[in-house]
């Protein structure tokens, strides 16, 4: 394959997670193609997209998971927390069971997922302003509890949508970066923990090998 | 039980005499019963080396000047010989005086006894099994130690591995069980093993096990050989620890129905060997065949085959092949593959006829019979060689049938008497939302239209068509979009079960549409996320449609409900089909084609994931390589399956494939996605990361298109174009039409079934485990252990473990039957008098919705606090189990029983009567406890209720507290025991205690420490200064909380010197009390706040190391574990 457009210096795994119908699928398809489909199909099993970003002078290629809600496929969709080192977890403000279900999928997330992986609290459809039911201070003071951070947004009208991934993204840069000025890096994909299983050795490597022949 | 007098001459060989009498002996087998010793091991090895099984009793008959003996009665027990000897001295033993001759005596001795069997024998129904059998199912429970309800299967003779010394014995396979049973020469080897526990069976051959059934469970490897029968062992091997996963699956109990009907059936064509459930489940699994082989309803039943020819009309040739009968059907399917096959419902029967000398030919003459359907279609079939026995078995069934066109009309009329809903059956969409088709499109859906006219005018329309050669390439081409909801239909046997159930999808849409339910929540926020680009579900019409067909499948099946994926595929079915025909098709292929696919747990999804993941190992080693190192064999076809590619294809496209799968079953997409892999081999292998295949899958899917059929959108496609689709269909036929085969995908099923069964029961005991952890109260271990121990208790009480939403320990539900038989072994707080009143309020404490059942969690904190939580969280949980409102009035009310123990009648007018009169407590009122857990079990909301009225008239300091706070209270300090909610809430404050609660709790306390004098003695001495508290609190009901802690302080001193711990008569000096303060009852509050109790018991330096005291549990799990699995015993 190794085109231009695959050139990257990180890649980045993100999980999108939260109930069934919040939108995670149109904050993709909003965030990777800029489009909105008031109705698309509903996720089966996961999708899968892509989109590269620019932080200082980096290319990091993000490559995010979209996930079913429905709980009977919750036990299939964990497989793919698995080296991932950042989650969006979606509710939606004008549902509020969808909100009190957050803290089953962070305990989801903590059973499955990279103990260091980066969660951010996303409230969606944010532009259902007379529906709320979610108030941004209630939400804003569970993120803080949880050491999550917190945004809301609309995929609708594309409010913080952009800033939502930037900001997941700039964090998990950060953090690898930092780490890899710790330790001497071995390859470009970070891993959250040392567990062999989840790293897929050197991969980014022979990608930017092959792009540079 | 009588036998057929058999002559013998050796008498006591091997036998011991037990009685005997002028003409009977009465004998017991050696190596049973009392007799010991030498002979009675041999005869116990011989025994269980050769397969006669003699029962261990018998009577035999002889004469004074005989040396021939006969058998005339054997049994099994003592007591069963004992009757029938009984018999004989009532009955024989007087009329045998009267004969002349010993001939006579014998003659007359064996004639009775024939003629006594033969009157029993008219009772005994052709479902008894035979004598050997029962013995030997007599000697399974006995040897297994098996509860009374396992059934015995089969026993076959073979070889187990104990190490490298095979030992000769028997294997017994159960319904739950396959065991193993040696014994030679005083060396006993048995092997117990559960068939939810099987990980693998496979049949092996290797050096150090030569030609041998391999069992693997999660501890071990087992190896058997040297079967007589091997191949029919593991086929029944495999049947049975199949039905133990989809029981796992299904969460239906456990319970096994016998099939009598089923069996009545086949018994013919099966040996009559074995247990009469061995012949069962062989009938089970050929019917299973049969209804696959031919899609007709699952409960169809085979009743027998023949081979016969099938005249076809339409090339005028006799095939032959073979004739299917069953209670609803005659089939045929042909020698050949694929060439003809037929399915003629008993109901369109009109007439059966023998048919002679049709003139047709020489092989068609002889045994014909033509069959006529209702729609003047005619059948022919030839060269039957028992013509007349089938004639008259085909008759026979059609007598059989129910004659329902009667009900039909009454359902009719009810349903239009009923039918005030607002809603009538949609037609197929597509004929209310046409997509503009351009010229080129119309006219080659004419042609093939054409094409099909043409054909069906030959084979014959509906569901008796000839399935031919021809038809199969006309689907392989796709179906006229006219059509397609026809022939679906007929193709996959929807159209039977829609003729069997008129009137139900009526029915069930009504009940759906009024109740209220979370499917029907789920199946609303997906009805406008089903096929949105079609135009039919922009609209209500459509919507409303989808809404129907899901709501009434999720009605039909409340085990499957709604599952996302379902909603798609419907939406497809529904622009093809009529409603109702849709919904049989959803229904189809939710029960039979994908099996479990969109249960709870997906399973049969994840199942096919495997199957696919072998194909393509098998077919594609070098991608499959690849593909399991980027990670994402197990999922990239999750989507496509589950949706039958609607979701990934362009609809238009993905309808082909089902026109196939329709046809040929869940096969084709297997072989769809093989193709696809293959087809994107070169591209996949150069990826570098699962994104990027997946990606590369998605596009090439994207890219698909049917020139045939006009796109949804008018737009132009974005995607670059890949392949038409009719191409891609070809090619996966040419490729693996014939090498992936329905019977081999039927076999991979059943054993990838085994492997993902357990490792969803493995992540749920991993889930749970580390949720159980998370209290901090039992070690790892013990929690390991306990969690086993209740698997084997909800498998012995047939309830399987069935994963929820909250929690996955909620999986794990007790009654209060499993939770005290577990309670009771393990925790301390259980072992006195007061055993059954402490573990009841455990569980009501424990029990947090009240609904009669606590989770795994509840029982680990129950026995983790009573064992591990510090003084004063044991005594807070104690306090808490016996506060109102969980502990209730009814509880403390003393019953009466009679001395037989029955309770006298007077139950409902004592009810009324607490709420006028406060409760007389007694202090140790064990009747009344007992009462009080029957309570718990039953009636648990009517007791609430009473409380409720109880604590509101009074206007007591008990307003407020609700079950749900006391629980919190007495369970705080446990990680997440309050209801989700950011941040930990101090726990709720514990209601004061009455006078009668507490007596209640200072017994349970007093009954916990009796056996330890210290103990005792520093209980005594609390709950008196307790008492007088609460006196105090009594007489100054205006007092202060925390002035009565001071109080409590002075009342200490005041007290410790002066009270002496027992008096005389060996009551406590509380219980003097009591009856003391009984008359100074009245409306005026006495209470004991848990700040109180807890200060003063912690006071008492003996209590606080009683109650801080760790116990360890690993004894007493261990000896929990030994009653259970007796694994391998030598």
């Amino acid at each position: 394959m190794g085109t231009r457009e695959d050139e990257y210096d990180y890649l980045f795994k993100v999980v999108l997670i939260g109930d069934s119908g919040v939108g995670k699928s149109s904050l993709l398809s909003r965030f990777t193609r800029n489009e909105f489909n008031l109705e698309s199909k509903s996720t089966i099993g996961v999708e899968f997209a892509t989109r590269s970003i620019e932080v200082d002078g980096k290319t990091i290629k993000a490559q995010i998971w979209d996930t079913a809600g429905q709980e009977r496929y919750r036990a299939i969709t964990s497989a793919y927390y698995r080296g991932a080192v950042g989650a969006l977890l979606v509710y939606d403000i004008a549902k509020h069971l969808s909100y009190e279900n957050v803290e089953r999928w962070l305990r989801e997330l903590r059973d499955h997922a990279d103990q260091n992986i980066l969660i951010m609290l996303v409230g969606n459809k944010s532009d259902l302003r007379h529906l709320r039911s979610i108030p941004t201070e209630e939400a804003k003071a569970f993120a803080e509890a949880n050491g999550l951070s917190f945004i809301e947004t609309s995929a609708l009208d594309s409010t913080n949508v952009e800033p939502a991934f930037q900001n997941i993204l700039t964090e998990i840069y950060r953090i690898v970066s930092q780490r890899q000025m710790r330790d001497p890096p071995e390859g470009d994909v970070i891993r959250p923990d040392a567990e062999p299983a989840d790293v897929r050795p050197s991969q980014a490597d022979s990608v930017r090998r092959q792009c540079c022949q | 039980m009588w036998v057929k007098p058999q002559e013998i001459y050796l008498k006591t060989a091997l036998w011991d005499t037990e009685e005997t009498s002028l003409y009977f002996v009465l004998q017991c087998r050696k190596g049973h019963g009392k007799s010991k010793g030498l002979s009675s091991l041999l005869v116990g090895t011989l025994d269980s080396v050769r397969d006669t099984k003699p029962a261990p009793y018998r009577i035999l008959h002889q004469t004074p000047n005989s040396e021939i003996y006969y058998v005339i009665a054997t049994a099994l027990t003592e007591q069963q010989i004992r009757q029938d000897w009984q018999w004989l001295i009532d009955n024989v033993c007087s009329t045998l005086h009267s004969f002349d001759t010993e001939e006579e005596v014998t003659e007359f001795v064996c004639c009775k006894i024939n003629s006594v069997m033969a009157t029993e024998q008219e009772n005994i129904t052709e479902d008894e099994d035979t004598i050997t059998y029962k013995n030997v199912d007599y000697e399974f429970h006995q040897r297994f130690n098996m509860p009374k309800d396992e059934k015995l299967v089969c026993y076959y003779s073979c070889s187990y591995w104990k190490g490298k010394m095979p030992r000769q014995g028997w294997m017994y396979l159960s319904v739950h069980y396959m065991c193993f049973y040696s014994y030679i020469i005083g060396r006993k080897t048995a092997v117990k093993i559960r068939w939810a526990d099987v990980t693998e069976l496979a049949k092996t051959h290797s050096l150090i096990f030569p030609d041998s059934i391999k069992v693997v469970t999660r501890d071990a490897e087992h190896y058997f050989t040297m079967f007589l029968k091997k191949n029919e062992t593991f086929a029944l091997m495999q049947q049975l620890a199949n039905i133990a996963m989809k029981q796992l699956i299904d969460d239906k109990s456990g319970t096994f129905n016998i099939d009598k009907d089923l069996l009545t059936k086949l018994s013919k064509n099966v040996p009559k060997k074995a247990s009469f459930l061995k012949r069962d489940l062989d009938a089970r699994k050929q019917s299973n065949l049969y209804t696959l082989r031919f899609r007709l309803p699952q409960t169809e039943k085979l009743d027998g085959t023949e081979a016969c020819t099938l005249w076809t009309p339409y090339n005028k040739k006799h095939n032959w092949g073979r004739l299917y009968l069953s209670q609803n059907f005659i089939c045929f399917d042909s020698r050949v593959l694929n060439l003809v096959r037929l399915t003629i419902p008993l109901r369109n029967v009109h007439q059966v006829e023998r048919a002679d000398s049709g003139g047709t030919g020489s092989s068609g003459d002889s045994g014909s019979i033509l069959i006529t359907t209702a729609h003047h279609t005619s059948f022919l079939f030839g060269n039957i060689s028992d013509r007349d026995f089938l004639v008259h078995k085909i008759s026979e069934l059609l007598a059989k049938l129910p004659n329902d066109v009667y009900r039909e009309k009454a359902i009719r009329a009810m349903a239009k008497l009923e039918n005030d809903s607002h809603w009538t059956p949609q037609p197929p969409l597509m004929t209310l939302f046409k997509t503009h088709q351009t010229s080129p499109i119309k006219q080659m859906q004419q042609k093939k239209e054409k094409r099909w006219e043409d054909h069906m005018a030959e084979v014959g329309r509906g569901v008796s068509m000839y399935q031919t050669t021809d038809g199969s390439e006309l689907v392989v081409s796709g179906l006229p979009e006219s059509l397609r909801g026809e022939l679906w239909s007929v193709f996959s046997g929807s159209i039977l079960q829609k003729a069997q159930n008129k009137g139900l999808y009526e029915r069930l849409v009504n009940e759906a549409l009024s109740s209220k339910n979370q499917a029907n929540d789920e199946i609303e926020r997906d009805l406008h996320r089903s096929l949105p680009e079609h135009r039919a579900f922009q609209n209500d019409i459509g919507i409303s449609a989808l809404r129907r067909v899901l709501c009434a499948y999720a009605r039909k099946n409340p085990t499957i409900g709604y599952c996302q994926a379902m909603n798609i595929v419907a939406s497809v079915l529904l622009i093809y089909c009529p409603e109702e025909q849709a919904f049989w098709l959803l229904a189809t292929i939710c029960e039979t084609l994908l099996p479990d696919y969109y249960n709870t747990r997906v399973v049969g999804a994840l199942v096919d994931q495997g199957v696919l993941e072998e194909l393509t190992e098998a077919h594609l080693p070098e991608l499959h390589a690849k593909l399991d190192e980027l990670g994402m064999m197990k999922m990239i076809s999750l989507s496509w399956f589950l949706t039958l590619f609607i979701s990934v294809m362009p609809y238009e496209c993905a309808v082909n494939v089902m026109d196939c799968f329709f046809y040929d079953g869940a096969k084709v997409i297997f072989q769809v996605t093989l193709t696809i892999l293959d087809i994107n081999h070169e591209k996949l292998l150069k990826c570098t990361e699962d994104g990027q295949a997946m990606q590369v899958l998605n596009e090439y899917l994207e890219g698909i298109y049917n020139e045939e059929a006009m796109a949804l959108s008018t737009e132009p496609r974005t995607e670059a174009k890949t392949i038409k689709i009719q191409d891609l269909i070809y090619r996966t036929y040419r490729s693996y039409g014939s090498t992936v085969t329905s019977e081999h995908i039927e076999h991979l099923r059943l054993k990838h079934r085994l492997r993902v069964v357990k490792q969803l029961e493995d992540s749920l005991e991993r889930n749970t485990l580390r949720a159980l952890q998370q209290d901090k109260l039992l070690e790892p271990n013990e929690l390991h252990d306990l969690l086993s121990i209740i698997r084997e208790e909800l498998f012995w009480a047939k309830r399987v473990p069935c994963e929820r939403l909250e929690a996955p320990y909620e999986a794990y539900r007790l009654d209060y039957t499993q939770f005290k038989s577990l309670f009771t072994a393990l925790s301390p707080w259980a072992k006195g008098d007061y055993a059954e009143a402490i573990t009841a309020r455990m569980f009501k404490l424990m029990d947090h919705d009240d609904d009669g059942f606590v989770s795994a969690r509840g029982l680990s904190v129950a026995i983790g606090l009573s064992t591990r939580g510090d003084a004063q969280r044991r005594l807070r949980a104690l306090y808490c189990a016996h506060a109102p409102p969980l502990l209730t009035h009814q509880d403390l009310r003393p019953t009466h029983f009679t001395e037989t123990g029955e309770e006298v009648a007077d139950d409902a007018i004592s009810f009324f009567d607490d709420i006028e009169n406060p409760p007389t407590p007694e202090p140790l009122a064990l009747s009344g406890l007992q009462r009080s857990i029957s309570e718990v079990c039953g009636e648990g909301s009517n007791m609430d209720k009473s409380t409720d009225s109880t604590t509101s008239q009074t206007g007591s300091p008990w307003e407020g507290y609700t079950s749900e706070s006391v629980r919190a209270c007495g369970l705080a300090g446990l990680a997440g025991s309050s209801p989700p909610s950011p941040g930990p809430a101090p726990p709720p404050p514990a209601p004061p205690l009455p006078r009668a609660h507490f007596l209640q709790l200072l017994a349970a306390l007093h009954d916990l420490t009796k056996h330890s004098a210290p103990h005792y003695e520093a209980v005594v001495l609390a709950g008196t200064l307790l008492l007088q508290l609460g006196e105090l609190n009594h007489r100054r009901p205006d007092l202060e909380r925390e002035m009565s802690q001071d109080s409590l302080y002075l009342a200490a001193a005041a007290k410790q010197s002066s009270t002496s711990t027992m008096d005389p008569n060996g009551n406590t000096p509380d219980e003097q009390e009591i009856r003391r303060t009984q008359s100074q009852e009245s409306e005026s509050v006495w209470s004991i706040t848990l700040e109180q109790f807890l200060a003063t018991m912690l006071l008492q330096p003996p209590l606080e190391e009683y109650f801080n005291e760790k116990i360890s549990l690993v004894p007493q799990l261990e000896a929990l574990k030994q009653r259970d699995r007796l694994h391998s015993v030598s």
